[in-house]
């Protein structure tokens, strides 16, 4: 535990946090309650299932680009399946994921063995899928999904809603995937040299292919569990503008896109950086064109901070 | 030897494509029509030649699509109080220097990774267009700027030759200066750079600062074409000038990528647009095609190989 | 190995291009040849997840097709992109289609090729967006809502129903949107000099993941609200969650559009009401107006620049009027 909370420590986007959310406690009016911990928890949750598999395609010097789209195809399905097609739950869910795996195993493939960069395959089947999910949807949105679907997400437990405790168990089997296992020892070690990851006994086609897979059943999770919380399955769900979101927080948590670095507790505190921040903004009611600006300007204050204190230490 | 057959291959394949999108589609191979292709695919070819280099360095920059709004919102504001032309010009392009500088300044000395950098600076840029204007477009500039997007000298549009001239700035960069050579060694080793007493962190500086210029050109250009700005004009090129880049060769692990091969790219994402339209597909499917199709384009050209073997 | 396998790939890849761009995924060139007087484009920013873009589309593509014309339906692909629509409206102008009917994502960035349509002799009508003022040359007429308008009428009904007093929150729609912009001027013309203020306002995106964060956060900076305002029946889904999430009762919500998704949330009693828009009516109008010059059954100069479409309030008092109405 205690190794855990130093690992945590040394990754600046902690410190990061901490010191944003002490000065939102101070300067931001209805900041420091319960109520809104809890909010900026549920809003947190899914976007951390997402960085968790975009963490690991950094890693391996890969980028996916497709993933806000897998998230807008799995809500379509979902929406078809829950409600148009009326199947049980399990089903539902483990179908959404499904969709998600295969995704990933064809950008895999096709960056693993037709050796296209992952940044113009995930691009291209980002379009794609988007495609897809339009012409599935027809450009329509289900509301008013199955109640049995929606306990999947929204279940209360103690104040906070089933799909946060969803997000902290992935979370923690991501961490033990990443920092504890060989498969993600072969994830560090592509970065610097993928012949050490194939050294260690694991074939790198696979182990690459495999992260793909990983990351987008991941992204058609979050799908799911987002249309849950939105009670709408849309097609443009997620989508380009989702997936910088992920992106950012992973590298706001010291991923970095060269690959070989890369930390779960760091991508998940850079999630809760951003939904901060967002967080103080609206309760600011900053002004909406400025918006993404002092967000942005927040996060590059931030970053240069941590530079400046990692080189005086 | 290898990167050579690949670009030759690449330029065959685009020739048949043409050629079978001359023969398949309707209105594709007229004069009229291939002329609007290139200017349709101009901002996003000059976006390109400043990408280009910055992807060649091993860095990215995200805040072209913040600049192409920002810097002819500020040219455009000053033209309709009056101020002469080439003076709001030549402010919207210091402001796209600025940006590339702060953007070269926190990559070269502070360490930020250009990924964060640049994309703050692109939404710092998009937040002060919307808010200089308070979130309304401006259009009805004077004649002599609207003309620069739409008209045309000795018969070709000024915009064609806009991209020819800035093209031609890239690759003479890149070819035919000690400067160029030094960003491509810089792309491939840079402790082996800084070791040999080459001022790396200028070097960056430059590159950045490039990279905004050609991001102000392009979005003054757009202006032009438009005669209007509209705040969040610059959205759609952040990734089309990326996939161009990629497309024509351009390495995502530095240190090779010609500016030609990355116009080459800009104009192939134009043209299946083009064809796309004109060929009456319905939204929905043009989403399926396009990526479809840059994925097969990259793959038949085999151009883009690594020299690191990251499978990446 | 690579060498060779690149050639076949090559001529796949062209294979590929071909075959699928011919097997029925296009939509008008079959059609065409069959004795269609004509291919009338409608030129639209997105029909995805937009009720109303999607129900003038319907609606034009049906007048259309009972005038014996062949539609061709183009849209720029997302909310921000104003220059591919400019770029797909030059190239139907290349394409010589036979007529335009155009929802402009910005007034300013289609005068340029407005103007090429005219020079190409393609006439052009406009719907829903206006064009920049002073080009009236440039377009048969604009039928459309009056954004602002429609906006005020939902400012004062706010009013009225929260008895001149009271706290609202704003749910705006994508940074840039001019219809988006309008309402929300509107709505804060309507409640000037009454008692009711507005104290949170942000942007929803259009989109219902991020209006459910936006609202969340509002209320937590708000514990007191009376009422809200969304530029959209499109974001409801996402603002109707984060007031259920955060336990709020009895708050007066009106939103724009009149959609059938917001005809039932009134049924039901979840939102107020909404300020209706007639996509059905301004798509034929505009095609019936397009086809009449096409013909040259009336002069361009008969026909007024501006033809308001209408709003009205859809509220609990007239819902089997809303639904008759409704898309």
């Amino acid at each position: 535990m205690s190794r855990i909370i130093r690992d945590a420590l040394k990754n600046g986007s902690a410190v990061i946090l901490v010191l944003l959310v002490l000065l939102g406690i101070v300067f931001v009016r209805n900041f420091a309650s319960v109520d809104n911990a809890a909010v900026i928890v549920r809003q947190s949750a899914i976007p951390a299932i997402a960085v968790l598999g975009m963490t690991m395609v950094l890693m391996t010097g890969g980028i996916d680009l497709s993933l806000g789209f897998v998230v807008g195809l799995a809500s379509t399905a979902t929406g078809f399946m829950a409600k148009v097609w009326g199947l049980p739950v399990d089903l539902t869910v483990a179908a959404a994921v499904l969709i998600g795996a295969l995704v990933g195993l064809v950008n895999g493939a096709i960056i693993q063995y037709m050796k296209v960069p992952s940044f113009i395959t995930t691009l291209g089947t980002g379009y794609i899928l988007y495609g897809i999910s339009q012409l599935v949807s027809a450009g329509n949105v289900i509301t008013r999904l199955p109640p049995s679907l929606l306990a999947v997400g929204r279940t209360d437990l103690l104040g906070l809603p089933t799909s946060v405790y969803i997000a902290l168990g992935i979370v923690a089997l991501g961490w033990f995937l990443i920092h504890r296992s060989v498969f993600g020892r072969a994830l560090s070690a592509f970065g610097f040299n993928s012949r050490a990851a194939f050294l260690s006994g694991l074939s790198t086609a696979r182990v690459n292919v495999l992260t793909y897979v990983l990351c987008s059943s991941l992204a058609a999770l979050a799908g799911l569990l987002l249309t849950i919380r939105v009670n709408a399955a849309q097609p443009n769900m997620g989508g380009g503008v989702f997936t910088f979101e992920i992106i950012t927080a992973a590298i706001v948590g010291g991923t970095s896109l060269f690959g070989g670095v890369g930390s779960v507790m760091g991508s998940l505190c850079g999630v809760l950086i951003i939904k901060v921040i967002e967080n103080c903004i609206n309760l600011m009611n900053i002004s909406y064109h400025l918006y993404l600006a002092v967000q942005g300007g927040i996060i590059l204050t931030v970053i240069v901070m941590d530079k400046i204190r990692s080189r005086a230490a | 030897m290898g990167q050579r057959v690949g670009r030759i291959l690449f330029s065959l394949l685009g020739v048949a494509a043409l050629a079978a999108a001359g023969l398949l589609v309707p209105h594709f191979l007229t004069a009229a029509n291939l002329l609007n292709v290139v200017r349709q695919s101009s901002i996003t070819g000059i976006g390109a030649v400043g990408m280009t280099i910055v992807i060649v360095i091993l860095g990215i920059d995200l805040s072209i699509a913040g600049l192409i709004a920002l810097c002819p919102m500020v040219s455009g504001l000053l033209m309709l109080q009056g101020v002469p032309i080439v003076i709001s010009i030549v402010a919207g392009i210091i402001a796209g220097i600025g940006m590339g500088l702060f953007n070269g300044l926190m990559v070269a000395k502070l360490d930020v990774p250009p990924f964060i950098t640049t994309l703050v600076v692109g939404q710092v840029s998009q937040g002060l267009a919307l808010i200089m204007n308070n979130g309304r477009s401006i259009g009805g500039f004077p004649a002599s700027y609207v003309d620069i997007g739409n008209g045309s000298f000795l018969g070709i549009p000024v915009s064609d030759l806009l991209l020819l001239a800035m093209m031609g700035i890239g690759i003479f960069i890149t070819q035919f200066t000690p400067t160029g050579n030094r960003i491509y060694a810089l792309g491939g080793n840079e402790t082996v750079v800084r070791q040999e007493g080459i001022n790396v962190d200028g070097l960056k500086l430059f590159v950045y600062a490039f990279s905004g210029f050609c991001a102000s050109v392009a979005g003054l250009l757009l202006s032009a074409q438009l005669d209007t700005v509209h705040p969040i004009q610059g959205d759609p090129y952040l990734l089309d000038t990326i996939a161009a880049c990629v497309i024509g060769g351009v390495s995502l692990a530095g240190g090779e990528g010609r500016v030609a091969m990355a116009v080459a790219g800009a104009l192939i994402i134009g043209s299946v647009r083009n064809v796309l339209d004109l060929l009456g597909v319905h939204p929905f499917f043009q989403n399926v095609l396009v990526g479809t199709i840059i994925i097969l384009v990259v793959f038949g050209s085999g151009l883009s190989r690594y020299r690191r073997t990251v499978p990446v | 190995m690579r060498g060779l396998s690149k050639v076949p790939a090559a001529v796949f890849a062209l294979a590929l291009i071909a075959g699928t761009t011919f097997t029925g995924v296009k939509q008008s060139t079959a059609a065409e040849s069959s004795g269609s007087k004509g291919t009338i484009a409608l030129s639209l920013k997105t029909i995805t997840n937009d009720d109303f873009q999607k129900a003038l589309a319907d609606a034009v593509k049906a007048k259309t097709e009972s005038l014996g014309y062949t539609f061709l339906l183009v849209t720029a692909g997302e909310q921000t992109a104003v220059s591919t629509q400019v770029n797909q409206v030059e190239d139907l102008i290349a394409r010589k289609v036979t007529g335009i009917v155009l929802n402009p994502m910005d007034g300013n960035a289609v005068v340029p090729v407005l103007g090429k349509a005219r020079d190409a002799g393609i006439p052009v009508v406009i719907v829903d967006s206006p064009v920049a003022k002073g080009h009236d040359d440039l377009y048969i007429t604009f039928v459309g809502t009056d954004n602002f308008n429609a906006g005020m009428q939902a400012g004062k009904q706010v009013v009225q129903a929260l008895g001149n007093k009271g706290k609202v929150l704003v749910v705006r729609g994508a940074n840039g949107s001019v219809a988006g912009d309008n309402r929300v001027d509107g709505f804060k013309k309507g409640l000037e000099g009454s008692g009711v203020m507005i104290v949170g306002e942000q942007p929803g995106n259009w989109t219902n993941s991020v209006a459910m964060q936006v609202t969340e956060n509002m209320l937590q900076a708000n514990k007191d609200v009376q009422g809200l305002f969304s530029a959209s029946d499109v974001m409801l889904d996402g603002i109707l969650e984060a007031l259920s999430d955060a336990n709020r009762k009895g708050v007066v919500i009106i939103s724009v559009d009149g959609s059938h998704k917001a005809v039932d949330l009134l049924a039901a009693g979840e939102i107020y009401g909404t300020m209706a828009q007639f996509p059905q009516k301004i798509g034929s109008l505009a095609v019936e107006k397009l086809v009449s010059v096409l013909e040259n059954k009336s002069a361009t100069n008969s026909i007024p620049k501006v033809i308001d479409s209408g709003t009205m309030l859809y509220s609990k008092d007239n819902l089997d009027e809303a639904k008759k109405q409704m898309f």
